[in-house]
C-alpha cells in the first residue's frame, strides 16, 4: 500500500491543478473544456498505451508494476476528469452519450477487475492447489479416467456394480466438466456439499471394500473441485478483460471521432 | 492423481502466445499431446511419424508423452494412436483480439453510416452519430437541421477537412438573426470601455446550445463581471458601487403632486378624509407595475379633490381696457351690431373700463399693455373688427405667431357671437351684461372681459392656449414682443391664476431643439419610467413579496425637508428636489445579502441592449404588397 | 497385494567407458602411475581392475581439441597416456573459441527488433547457423563430441602455455572439490588420456596412499592457501603464518558428490527429519573443534527442538561457525559446547581449522580492534531490532547471531522448507507470491518474446503456504547441472554468473536435464521453418536440445518474467535474502 500513495498524490495534485485551472477559466468565460479535455485525453492516452508496454517487455521502460499501479490511479483520476469535463452524470445527444456508456463501461469492468484481482489470488492460493489454467482439460481427463479407472477395479475386485451405477446415474456428471461454476466465482460452496451429499447417500448401499473405493472417488472429487475452483476463478480473471479492452478501444475510437467534430463543428 | 507433476519429461512448456488450444479440450475430452499447428488445423491426428529401420517400423512417440508405445505402429507405417481431427479453438487472448476489433469496426460502421445517412442539411437525420443534444424549443422551431447554425454541416468529407483547419465562430451565425441595440461581439452590446482592450465576446459564452428544450444559459456571478469591469467587487453586498446621487428620482415630475404636503397634510385633512387614498396603491396600480408602479389617471385618483379647481380659472382674451378716445365709427358699429343707434354724445368721452387690455391681446396687438396711448387706436380697431368680423382678426393675429398656424386649437369651441356682442358693448362704451353664469365652461364675454372657461381637465383650448403661450415666448425677434409674450406667458402659466390652473399640477420644462434653439414644454402626461438599459427592478415581485399595504415606504421614503414645489419654479428641469430621499444601496442590502436573497448580478442588471431580430414582420408584408402588384 | 521386484542396481551397472575392453585394463595396469598403485589394499567388491574397467576410459583428442575449459564444471580427471597437451595459462582463451557463445547485451534497436522476431514455430532452428558456428567434431562414440579449436597455431602464439606429457594428472581438484575448471587444456598433438571419473578417483584416493598424499598435496599447493588468504577471516595475515594455516587446516567432504541423484530418488518419498541422507558433521553439545569453513556446498544448522531439529540457518560457500564457542572458550567460560548441529546438505566440503591455530593468529587480531577485524557477538540475547543483516562481509553468521537461536517455529519455517527442498542452492530461484499473481502468464509471455516466442520456463513448482518457487533455473551456487556436460555447452557466464546453455554445441545426451534436482532444465525437439521436427536422418529421432532460463543474460531488462509482472508477485531472489531477511512471509 505504500508504494501506491506516491501517484496517488501525484493525480490528485494533478486533478486539483486542472480543477483550478477550470475554475480559472469559467470564471473568465472562457472555454475550460479545452483544458480538461486535454487533461482528459492525455489521461487516457497513458492508459491506454499499458496494452503498448504490455506488448514490449523487452524495451526498459519502467517495470510493469509501476505501470500497473499508475494505470489503477490514472484510471480513477480519468473518472474524475470526465465528470469535471462533462459538467454531468449523463448527457445530452446520442454521440455524447455513445461516449459516456462506453467510458462508464470501461471504467466499471476496470474496477470489477481491480477488485477480482484483489480478491480472488488469496482464494486460489487458500485452496493449496496449482494449476495452469489451458491444463485443466487434461488434468480432469486425467481425474476422469482415474475415476474411471477405480469404479471399474471395484466392480471388477467386489463383483458389486453400485457403485458403477451411481457413477454413471449421479456421479458421472461432475466428473465431465467444470461445475458450479457460477457458485464458485461467488464463493460459494456448493460443489462441496454436493460431493458430500452425493457421495453419502450410498453409503448404506455398500460394502466395506466397496466404501474404500467409495473414498477413493471422493479423494478425486475433492482434487476435482479444486480445479473447478481454479478454473472458475482464472476464467475470470482472464474474461473480465473481453470486456474491458474491447471498451477501451470503442472509447478511444469514439474520442478521436469527439476530438474530429469539435474541430469540425466548434473551433 | 498426482497433481505434482513437474518434471522435465513429465511437463513440457506452456505457450501462452500460441494461438490456438486443442480443439477436444473444448468440450472437455482429454486434448491430444501434439496441440493445433501453427496454421490452426489439428496437428493431433496421429502420435508420431513412424520410421522405417531395417524393415520395421518403429514408433517415435515423443519420451514426455510416454516414448514409444507398446503397440508400435501397423504394418503399413500407420501409427497405432490416431483420432480423427479436431477443430482447434483460440485461446481467450485471441478471441479477445477478436471482440475489440469487431468493438471498434462497430463503432467506426455507426458514424460513418450515420455521416452517410445524413445528407439532408436541412434535418438532422436517422442516428446522427453528430447529434450533439436536444435543441431549445425555440431554435428546434425556427431553424431548419444543422447547417443553420453550424455552416460546415453537410459538406461531406472535404468541407469537414476544410474546417478543420479555418476559424469557425458559431456566434457569428447567431447574429445573422438576433439583433441588439449595439455591436453583437461587443460586452453589453455597447462600446463601453474606450480607455482600453477588452476581450471580443462571443455568444457562446454564456448560451449553450443543445442543452434541452430550455436553452441554458450561464449564471453569471460576480466574479466573471470581474475580469472585464474596472469596479472590481465581491457581491451586490460587498464591495457594489453605491447607488447614484438621486437614484431613482433622476429627472423631474413631469406632475407636480408633492408628496411630502398630501401625505401629512391634505390627506389628513378631516375635510378630505373620504376622497382621501388610504395607502399609496389608491393611487399607485398595482397592476400596472413593473419598472414603476406608475399612479393612475386623474379622472380616477385627482378629480375627486381637484376637479373644482380646473373650470375656476379662466383665460381672458381680451379685456377693455381704459381707452384715451373713441375711434370707433358709431355708424358702423350699429349697423354691425345690428342695434339701435344713439347717437354719439359730445360729451368728453370717458372710458367705461380702467383696466388694462388683457396680456393675450396685448401680446397679439404687439402693444404695451400699461401705455394707453400707444393701444389706444389698435384696441379699438380691434374692438370694431370683433363686431363686425367676429373672431376673423383675432384668428389672423394668432395664426400669425406661430410657424405652424394654431388658430384652430387656440379658438375652438369659440361661438362668433361672443364676440361681437361683447364688442358692440364696448364699442359703445358700455360693459357687457351676461345674462347669466357661464358655468358650462367655454368661450363667453363677461363685462369686459371675453373669457375661455375650460370645461374640465383635458381642456383642449386651455391645452393650446398654454402651448402657445410657451411657444411664442421662444421666438426671438422682436424684443419688446418678447417682453409682452413672456408676459402673456406668465400669465397664462400661472398655477393660481394661469387658464385651468394646469401649470398647478403640470410642469414646464425647458429643453433644446436640435439646433440648439431652447424651447419650452409643458408635460402634460405622466413621464415614461426611465429605461435604463441595463438595470432592471421589479416592482412586481418585491410587492408580493413584502406586502402591497405598507411596503412601499420601506424604500421611498419622504424627505420632509425636500423643496419639492419650490423646485418647480425654474423651467430648468435639472434643479429639483424630488419628494423622497434617494434609495441607497444599503436598503436593498437588507435583503439582498449572503444567505439571504439572492444578490446574483443577473437579478438586476440585463446584460443585452434590446435584444430582438432582425427580420420583422411588418416589413416582410410590405414587400409582399410589391409582389402582388 | 502384488510385488514388483526388481534386481538391485549396482554400482558398475553403467560403466563409464562402454567400450573399455579387458585388454584395455591389461595396458593400464602397465602404465607407470597405475603400476604402482597397490592393488591389494583395495577390497574385492571395488577392485582396481573393476575400476579400471568400469570408472575409467580412454579418450583420444586430435590436434586442438579442447579436453577441459577453464569455468567449467567436471566430474573427471585426467591422466595423459601418450601424446602432449598444452595448457593455456592465464589469462586464459576467450570464450568463443571454447565453444561458448559470448553473451553481449542487446541496445535498444535490438531489443525492439524482437517484436518482429516472434517466430510463429515454437522452437524454430536455423540448420545454416548450426552448421557453421559449431565447432563440435562428431564422434562415434556417443557422449564425447569435442569442441576443438579452430587455429591451434594461433592459439599456442597469443597465449602462455604450459605442456602436459605422459603420466600427468590433472583435473583431480575439479572432480574432487566440485570447483571449476582452473585453466584451459587442449591437445597439442594427437593424444590419447585417461578419464578418470570421480568415483572412481575417489576409491583410489581412498585405498591407495600414495595417489592420495599426491592429491592432497596437489590440493594443499595449488588451491588451499589462496582459498584461506581470498577469506576475510585470514586475509590479514601474512606468508608465513597463512602458511602456517594452510598446513594444520584439515580438508573434510561429507555427503555424496551427486547428491541431485539420489536426492531425486527422495523426493517422492516420505520425509523424515533428514537424519539418514544427511551426514552430521558435529552435534549439538559437543565439544567444539576447530572452525568449520565452508568451501563447497551447502550445511543445515540446526538446533533442538522438540522431538525434531529446527534449522535455524544453514552455510553457504565461504561461511564459517564456530569461531564463538571457541571465543568463549579461549576467555575462560568453563564447559563450552557447541549450541548447534551441523549437518551437510547433500554434499558439502569444509575446512576445519585446528582451535590453536585460531586462538593464535584470528583472536588477537580481533581484539586489537583493527579493521577488518570483528568483535564477536556474546552469547547474550540481544533485543530484536528489525532484520538481521544479510551474509556480512567477513562471511560470519550476522552479528545478530542470537535472533537465530530465538525464531519461533513459525517464523523459521519457511526456511526450513527451503532448506529441505535444497531451493538454498539457489541464488536467482524465481518466487511467486500467489497471494499476488492473478495467473495471467504476463511472466511466461515475456519470458517467451525475449527467446525468440519460446519460454524457457514454466509456471508451475513446490508450494509453501503462498509462496510457489516455479521450475525456473536457480542459477544454483552449486550448479550440479553442469557436472557430466560433454561439450560443455552448459557453462556458467563468467560476467554475470548465470548458467548458460549454448544451444549450438548442446548435443542433446539429457544429462544436465537429469541432472537438475529441480527439473529446470528442459528439453525440446527443434523445428523448422514448417513447424516440422528436425529429424536425425540415421533414426529420424527428432534432435533435442536442452532449454533453461538464462537470466535474460543479453536483455537490457534483466529477467524479463520480474519486469513484465503486473503486480511484483514475482520476483528472482536469493534464499539467504528470504529466509534471513526476517520478513514475514509474503512480505518480501
Amino acid at each position: 500500500m505504500k508504494r501506491i500513495w506516491g501517484y496517488i498524490a501525484t493525480a490528485i495534485l494533478f486533478f486539483l491543478l486542472i480543477w483550478v485551472w477550470t475554475l480559472q477559466l469559467e470564471r473568465s468565460l472562457n472555454y475550460s473544456e479545452f483544458v480538461s479535455g486535454g487533461a482528459l485525453f492525455f489521461v487516457i492516452f497513458v492508459l491506454c498505451i499499458f496494452n503498448l508496454r504490455k506488448r514490449l517487455p523487452f524495451l526498459p521502460l519502467w517495470p510493469a508494476h509501476k505501470w500497473f499501479l499508475l494505470h489503477t490511479v490514472a484510471g480513477f483520476l480519468a473518472l474524475f476528469l470526465f465528470w469535471l469535463h462533462a459538467d454531468v452524470l449523463w448527457p445530452n445527444g446520442l454521440y455524447s452519450q455513445i461516449l459516456t456508456v462506453l467510458f462508464y463501461g470501461t471504467t466499471l469492468s476496470g474496477i470489477l477487475g481491480l477488485v477480482l484481482e484483489k480478491i480472488y489470488p488469496k482464494l486460489l492460493t487458500r485452496i493449496d492447489l496449482e494449476c495452469i489454467y489451458e491444463r485443466i482439460p487434461r488434468d480432469l481427463g486425467e481425474i476422469r479416467r482415474e475415476a474411471e479407472k477405480v469404479i471399474l477395479e471395484c466392480t471388477e475386485k467386489t463383483g458389486s456394480d453400485t457403485l458403477a451405477q451411481h457413477y454413471y446415474e449421479t456421479l458421472g456428471w461432475f466428473f465431465r466438466r467444470p461445475r458450479f461454476i457460477i457458485n464458485n466465482i461467488f464463493g460459494g460452496q456448493n460443489a462441496q456439499t454436493w460431493i458430500i451429499r452425493k457421495c453419502s447417500v450410498l453409503e448404506r448401499f455398500l460394502n466395506d471394500a466397496e466404501r474404500g473405493y467409495l473414498d477413493q472417488i471422493y479423494v478425486l472429487a475433492e482434487t476435482k473441485m479444486k480445479i473447478d475452483f481454479h478454473y472458475a476463478l482464472q476464467t475470470m480473471l482472464k474474461k473480465w478483460l473481453l470486456v474491458h479492452v474491447p471498451f477501451a478501444a470503442a472509447v478511444m475510437v469514439m474520442m478521436i471521432w469527439h476530438l474530429i467534430v469539435i474541430q469540425v463543428f466548434f473551433i | 492423481m498426482d497433481t505434482d507433476k513437474f518434471n522435465h519429461d513429465q511437463s513440457p512448456y506452456e505457450r501462452p502466445n500460441f494461438p490456438y488450444l486443442c480443439g477436444r479440450g473444448a468440450f472437455w475430452r482429454t486434448p491430444c499431446n501434439k496441440g493445433p499447428k501453427i496454421d490452426g488445423s489439428c496437428g493431433g491426428t496421429r502420435d508420431c511419424e513412424p520410421f522405417l529401420k531395417e524393415n520395421r517400423w518403429m514408433c517415435r512417440r515423443d519420451k514426455q508423452f510416454g516414448g514409444a508405445c507398446v503397440e508400435g505402429p501397423g504394418p503399413n507405417g500407420e501409427c497405432s494412436w490416431q483420432r480423427p481431427p479436431c477443430a482447434p479453438r483460440k485461446t481467450l487472448r485471441v478471441v479477445r483480439g477478436r471482440i475489440t476489433l469487431l468493438a471498434v469496426a462497430a463503432i467506426v460502421a455507426l458514424i460513418v453510416f450515420s455521416q452517410a445517412l445524413n445528407h439532408d442539411v436541412s434535418s438532422s437525420g436517422v442516428i446522427n452519430i453528430s447529434d450533439a443534444g436536444p435543441l431549445s424549443k425555440t431554435h428546434k422551431k425556427f431553424t431548419e437541421g444543422c447547417s443553420s447554425c453550424h455552416a460546415i454541416y453537410g459538406q461531406g468529407p472535404l468541407g469537414w477537412a476544410k474546417a478543420v483547419f479555418t476559424q469557425l465562430d458559431i456566434s457569428e451565425r447567431c447574429v445573422d438573426c438576433h439583433s441588439f441595440g449595439g455591436p453583437g461581439s461587443m460586452a453589453h452590446n455597447n462600446d463601453l470601455a474606450k480607455d482600453r482592450e477588452v476581450r471580443k465576446t462571443e455568444c457562446i459564452m454564456c448560451h449553450s446550445e443543445h442543452s434541452g428544450e430550455k436553452m441554458s444559459t450561464r449564471q453569471l456571478t460576480s466574479e466573471q463581471c470581474n475580469t472585464c469591469h474596472k469596479n472590481k467587487f465581491e457581491s451586490f453586498s460587498m464591495g457594489h458601487p453605491e447607488f447614484p446621487d438621486r437614484y431613482p428620482y433622476f429627472e423631474r415630475n413631469a406632475i407636480k403632486f408633492d408628496h411630502g404636503s398630501h401625505l401629512k397634510k391634505h390627506f389628513e385633512n378631516p375635510k378630505f378624509t373620504e376622497k382621501a387614498p388610504t395607502s399609496c396603491i389608491g393611487c399607485h396600480k398595482l397592476d400596472l407595475s413593473d419598472r414603476e408602479v406608475r399612479p393612475q389617471a386623474y379622472e380616477t385618483i385627482c378629480v375627486d379633490c381637484h376637479g373644482s379647481q380646473i373650470t375656476k380659472k379662466d383665460l381672458v382674451l381680451v379685456r377693455l381696457p381704459e381707452l384715451v378716445n373713441d375711434l370707433i365709427d358709431r355708424d358702423a358699429l350699429v349697423q354691425a351690431c345690428n342695434s339701435l343707434t344713439e347717437e354719439k354724445s359730445d360729451e368728453e368721452f370717458l372710458s367705461v373700463s380702467t383696466e388694462m387690455p388683457a396680456l393675450v391681446s396685448a401680446f397679439l396687438l404687439n402693444v404695451p399693455e400699461d401705455d394707453p396711448e400707444i393701444y389706444n387706436q389698435p384696441m379699438q380697431e380691434l374692438i370694431f373688427s370683433m363686431a363686425e368680423e367676429s373672431h376673423t382678426a383675432i384668428e389672423d393675429m394668432v395664426n400669425s405667431q406661430t410657424k405652424k398656424p394654431m388658430g384652430d386649437q387656440l379658438l375652438e369651441g369659440l361661438n362668433p357671437e361672443v364676440l361681437k356682442r361683447a364688442a358692440c358693448s364696448w364699442g359703445l362704451n358700455l360693459e357687457y351684461e351676461l345674462p347669466a353664469e357661464a358655468k358650462f365652461g367655454g368661450w363667453y364675454a363677461d363685462m369686459l372681459e371675453v373669457r375661455y372657461k375650460p370645461m374640465g381637465h383635458r381642456d383642449p383650448v386651455a391645452k393650446s392656449w398654454i402651448e402657445f403661450a410657451l411657444a411664442v415666448s421662444k421666438i426671438e425677434n422682436d424684443e419688446d414682443k418678447m417682453v409682452r409674450a413672456i408676459a402673456m406667458r406668465d400669465e397664462v402659466i400661472s398655477p393660481k391664476e394661469g387658464v385651468g390652473g394646469c401649470v398647478k399640477c403640470h410642469a414646464v420644462s425647458e429643453s433644446t431643439t436640435i439646433d440648439g434653439k431652447k424651447k419650452l414644454d409643458i408635460e402634460w402626461n405622466y413621464k415614461e419610467a426611465i429605461t435604463r438599459p441595463h438595470s432592471n427592478y421589479s416592482h412586481s415581485s418585491h410587492i408580493e413579496t413584502m406586502g402591497n399595504k405598507s411596503s412601499c415606504s420601506n424604500c421611498h421614503i419622504l424627505d420632509d425637508k425636500a423643496e419639492y414645489m419650490a423646485s418647480f419654479k425654474e423651467f430648468d428641469a435639472s434643479k429639483w428636489s424630488s419628494n423622497f430621499l434617494s434609495i441607497k444601496r444599503e436598503t436593498c442590502v437588507q435583503c439582498h445579502t449572503k444567505s439571504q436573497i439572492n444578490q446574483n448580478c443577473q437579478s438586476c442588471h440585463i446584460y443585452h441592449i434590446n435584444p430582438g431580430f432582425k427580420k420583422k414582420i411588418a416589413s416582410v408584408k410590405s414587400q409582399i404588397s410589391k409582389i402582388q402588384k | 497385494m502384488t510385488i514388483t521386484t526388481q534386481s538391485r542396481p549396482q554400482r558398475w551397472d553403467q560403466p563409464f567407458g562402454s567400450e573399455m575392453t579387458d585388454a584395455d585394463v591389461e595396458r593400464l595396469l602397465g602404465v607407470p602411475e597405475i603400476q604402482a598403485i597397490e592393488a591389494d589394499k583395495f577390497p574385492s567388491g571395488i577392485s582396481l581392475k573393476g575400476i579400471l574397467r568400469n570408472d575409467v576410459r580412454i579418450m583420444r583428442y586430435k590436434v586442438g581439441d579442447i579436453v577441459i575449459r577453464e569455468g567449467d564444471y567436471g566430474n573427471s580427471a585426467f591422466l595423459v597416456l601418450n601424446g602432449s597437451l598444452r595448457v593455456v595459462l592465464a589469462p586464459g582463451l576467450p570464450g568463443e573459441m571454447l565453444g561458448r557463445r559470448k553473451i553481449k547485451k542487446k541496445n535498444i534497436w535490438q531489443a525492439l527488433k524482437q517484436l518482429w522476431n516472434q517466430k510463429k514455430n515454437p522452437e524454430f532452428r536455423d540448420i545454416q547457423n548450426y552448421n557453421n558456428k559449431s565447432g563440435v567434431r562428431e564422434s562415434a562414440v556417443l557422449g564425447s563430441s569435442h569442441v576443438f579449436l579452430q587455429d591451434v597455431p594461433a592459439v599456442l602464439d597469443s597465449n602462455k602455455t604450459a605442456v602436459l606429457e605422459g603420466g600427468a594428472l590433472f583435473g583431480e581438484l575439479a572432480a574432487l572439490g566440485r570447483t571449476p575448471r582452473t585453466a584451459s587444456i587442449f591437445a597439442g598433438k594427437d593424444s590419447e588420456l585417461l578419464e578418470i571419473r570421480w568415483q572412481g578417483l575417489r576409491e583410489i584416493r581412498k585405498y591407495d596412499e600414495g595417489w592420495r598424499r599426491l592429491i592432497d598435496q596437489r590440493y594443499r599447493q595449488n588451491a588451499l592457501k589462496a582459498h584461506l588468504g581470498a577469506t576475510s577471516i585470514f586475509s590479514h595475515l601474512d606468508e608465513n603464518d597463512l602458511q602456517e594455516v594452510a598446513d594444520k587446516t584439515v580438508f573434510e567432504t561429507y555427503g555424496t558428490f551427486d547428491w541431485h541423484l539420489s536426492y531425486k530418488q527422495l523426493q517422492g518419498q516420505e520425509r523424515v527429519d533428514g537424519k539418514k541422507d544427511e551426514p552430521e558433521i558435529c552435534l549439538q553439545g559437543a565439544y567444539p573443534d576447530g572452525l568449520l569453513m565452508v568451501r563447497a556446498g551447502f550445511a543445515r544448522i540446526s538446533v533442538e527442538r522438540g522431538n525434531g531439529r529446527q534449522t535455524i540457518t544453514y552455510l553457504g560457500a565461504g561461511e564459517y561457525y564456530g569461531a564463538d564457542e571457541i571465543y568463549r572458550a579461549w576467555k575462560g567460560e568453563p564447559d563450552v559446547a557447541l549450541k548447534v548441529t551441523i549437518s551437510a546438505l547433500g554434499y558439502v566440503e569444509f575446512l576445519r581449522v585446528p582451535s590453536k591455530i585460531i586462538e593464535k593468529h584470528l583472536f588477537p587480531y580481533w581484539e586489537s580492534g583493527r579493521p577488518g577485524g570483528t568483535r564477536v557477538v556474546t552469547a547474550e540475547p540481544e533485543q530484536r531490532k528489525g532484520t538481521p543483516d544479510r551474509k556480512a562481509e567477513n562471511g560470519q553468521m550476522s552479528g545478530r547471531m542470537q535472533d537465530y537461536f530465538d525464531q519461533t517455529f513459525s517464523e523459521g519455517a519457511l526456511q526450513e522448507w527451503a532448506v529441505q527442498e535444497r531451493f538454498v542452492n539457489g541464488t536467482q530461484a524465481m518466487l511467486i507470491n500467489l497471494d499476488k499473481c492473478v495467473r495471467c502468464d504476463d511472466c511466461v509471455r515475456a519470458c517467451a518474446s525475449t527467446h525468440d516466442g519460446n519460454p524457457r520456463f514454466i509456471r508451475h513448482g513446490k508450494t509453501f503456504q503462498n509462496l510457489m518457487v516455479a521450475n525456473a533455473c536457480m542459477h544454483c551456487a552449486d550448479p550440479v547441472c553442469m557436472i557430466g556436460c560433454p561439450t560443455g555447452a552448459i557453462h556458467r557466464s563468467l560476467t554475470g554468473g548465470m548458467v548458460i546453455i549454448n544451444d549450438d554445441t548442446c548435443i542433446g545426451c539429457e544429462t544436465c536435464a537429469n541432472s537438475c534436482p529441480y527439473s529446470n532444465i528442459r528439453m525440446v525437439s527443434i523445428n523448422d521453418e514448417n513447424g516440422k521436427n528436425i529429424l536425425d536422418p540415421q533414426n529420424h529421432k527428432p534432435i533435442i536440445k536442452a532449454t533453461k532460463c538464462d537470466l535474460c543474460a543479453d536483455q537490457i531488462t534483466g529477467p524479463a518474467c520480474a519486469f513484465a509482472c503486473p503486480h511484483e508477485a514475482l520476483k528472482r531472489v536469493d534464499f539467504r535474502d528470504v529466509t534471513r531477511s526476517g520478513e514475514s512471509i509474503g512480505g518480501y
